[in-house]
């Protein structure tokens, strides 16, 4: 799976959770830029990605997240 | 040494008029002396704490870094978050644990009678073990690099703008500032003069005004009715604001007069329309703090308890937050509160937006602002009392010994002060709106006319001499 496909699985992971169609994610997008993806939700969004890409974080790699390139990235790298 | 004292005055003088004659290359080494003259001046011994924080902080940041495997790096990071947690317990809550624990035994009918140790709090404690635990943290996370220059790392935790109450600065943010030169720059001076001022006036004229009455209803709860107690907490709301903004202009005026740029701790918290909401406005560098290193990472740990991990962290958070104001159960219980109203905003999110969407907005707006700050007032009654049955006694007084008789309501104030403290608050708020807006004082009055910018200038002047209060009270936060 390649990055943009991977961004594109998850813009749609992010509308389902977030309950919001109008989210339309790139890879510089940033928590500050998702209406409603706060540090409330910012969980539920790792741990459905986790199920969905069959994935496991580690906390460190966790805290290193900034934007959504890097989630990408980093499920990039785990699937590899 | 309080800002508004007359020996910070001159102590300040001295250090400003050096810092800009001296060597830029040699300013940090000024920043050090200063600060540590500062704090010697409470209480000598303070700087032993800190200069032994410093000395082990600056070592296991770089240890962290070097270490390999990961497992190494991990227990020096363990180590060092121990250390630095067990030196705040010690200081702040050995006697409130040794209490605990005999009050356990006697439940049992066991004599414990551990004797209570006299310590004193040393200066800014809570706030330099917040930030070298954060230091630590960025460093085990790869985040951030460790600093290799001693003094510069000592300037940060030292700083003395900053050292009593914060803000609780980054070290990502602080650490580069000092690595550049500060040249006198009119840019900067002007900016801080204008922050010292206006959290003066916040001070002096808005938070020790109100303190006499405050404090008045809160030391003796019993004899007041539920009114007077009920207006005391409004009150009581305003100064705290007034109080800690206050300090927290004059902290960043003083650094952005040495070149620095320090975080500000508000953004218009009582324009907030939830708890939550609330606490991304209100002691913005403690909470944001509190959510990078305790619940995000409770969280994901505990990610797999979906929604009951996110409470299970928010309550751990919130417990956390209100223990680092004291070691008593009153900040404890004033944490459980936030807890159960972020829970609780969090859990019925969805029901809650069902509702925005048929009341009309500015309704439900008002509503929500309106519910936010009387719960944050409501919650300070535990903050502002000191015994947790005196905090409960307000509370079954304001709803069962309720009076609307204005005569005899003990505030002590007088028709004079209430029109200061009502107008003083008017203009703090809707200055405070914005300056948040423009995004700082000085460019809100930049874009104002010559005329308007000297009138404010005396205003305040005049305000902060003739109706300020000097002379007896220390800032709020001073004791945490």
């Amino acid at each position: 799976m390649d990055i943009n496909e991977i961004l594109k699985e998850l813009n749609i992971l992010y509308r389902r959770v977030l309950e919001n169609d109008s989210v339309s994610l790139s890879l510089e997008t940033t928590a500050n830029d998702v209406d409603g993806w706060d540090s409330l939700n910012h969980m539920r969004i790792i741990s459905e990605i986790e199920k969905q890409f069959d994935v496991k974080f580690a906390l460190k790699e966790i805290m290193r997240l900034k934007n959504i390139g890097d989630v990408c990235d980093l499920i990039h790298k785990k699937l590899a | 040494m309080i800002f508004n004292s007359v020996e910070f005055f001159l102590f300040f003088s001295v250090v400003f008029v050096l810092y800009y004659l001296i060597s830029p290359k040699l300013q940090w080494g000024l920043l050090i002396l200063a600060s540590s003259f500062f704090i010697m001046y409470s209480v000598p011994s303070f700087i032993l704490v800190l200069l032994v924080v410093i000395l082990f902080n600056y070592v296991t940041g770089i240890q962290i870094d070097k270490a390999k495997p990961d497992a190494l790096k991990k227990q020096i990071f363990t180590l060092s978050s121990v250390v630095n947690i067990s030196i705040l317990v010690f200081y702040k809550y050995i006697n409130f644990l040794l209490e605990n624990v005999n009050y356990l035994f006697s439940t049992f009918n066991a004599d414990a009678s551990i004797p209570m140790i006299s310590v004193l709090l040393p200066l800014g404690i809570s706030f330099y073990i917040f930030q070298v635990i954060s230091y630590n943290y960025d460093i085990y996370w790869e985040i951030e690099q460790p600093e290799r220059h001693l003094g510069h790392f000592a300037a940060y935790l030292m700083f003395f703008p900053k050292i009593v109450s914060g803000p609780i600065e980054r070290a990502s943010r602080f650490l580069p500032q000092i690595k550049s030169p500060k040249k006198f720059d009119y840019q900067n001076v002007v900016p801080g003069l204008q922050l010292i001022l206006w959290g003066l006036f916040k001070k002096v004229v808005i938070a020790d005004r109100i303190a006499t009455s405050t404090d008045l209803v809160f030391n003796d709860v019993g004899n007041y009715q539920g009114l007077s107690i009920l207006i005391a907490t409004g009150l009581y709301t305003i100064q705290l604001y007034a109080d800690f903004s206050g300090y927290t202009d004059m902290a960043l005026g003083l650094a952005r007069m040495l070149g620095f740029k320090l975080t500000d701790n508000f953004n218009r918290p009582f324009s907030a329309t939830s708890i939550s909401d609330f606490w991304r406005r209100w002691h913005i560098t403690l909470s944001s703090w509190v959510t990078d290193y305790i619940y995000t990472p409770v969280s994901a740990e505990k990610r797999g308890w979906n929604k009951w991990g996110i409470v299970y962290a928010l309550f751990l958070t919130f417990v956390i937050l209100g223990a680092w104001h004291g070691a008593s159960w009153n900040f404890i219980f004033y944490g459980v509160l936030h807890t159960m109203a972020v829970s609780y905003e969090f859990l019925t999110k969805k029901y809650r937006k069902r509702w925005s969407e048929v009341v009309p907005t500015k309704i439900y707006t008002s509503i929500s602002n309106f519910l936010t700050v009387a719960y944050f007032g409501f919650t300070l009654i535990f903050f502002r009392v000191v015994s947790f049955d005196g905090a409960l006694l307000a509370i079954r007084k304001v709803f069962f010994d309720f009076s609307l008789s204005l005569s005899g309501l003990g505030l002590g104030i007088s028709l004079k002060n209430a029109i200061i403290i009502v107008l003083g608050t008017i203009i703090m708020l809707k200055l405070d709106k914005w300056k948040m807006k423009k995004g700082g004082l000085n460019i809100l009055l930049a874009a104002q006319s010559g005329l308007f910018r000297w009138l404010f200038y005396y205003l305040i002047v005049f305000s902060v001499m003739i109706f300020g209060v000097f002379g007896t009270n220390n800032f709020i936060y001073f004791q945490f």
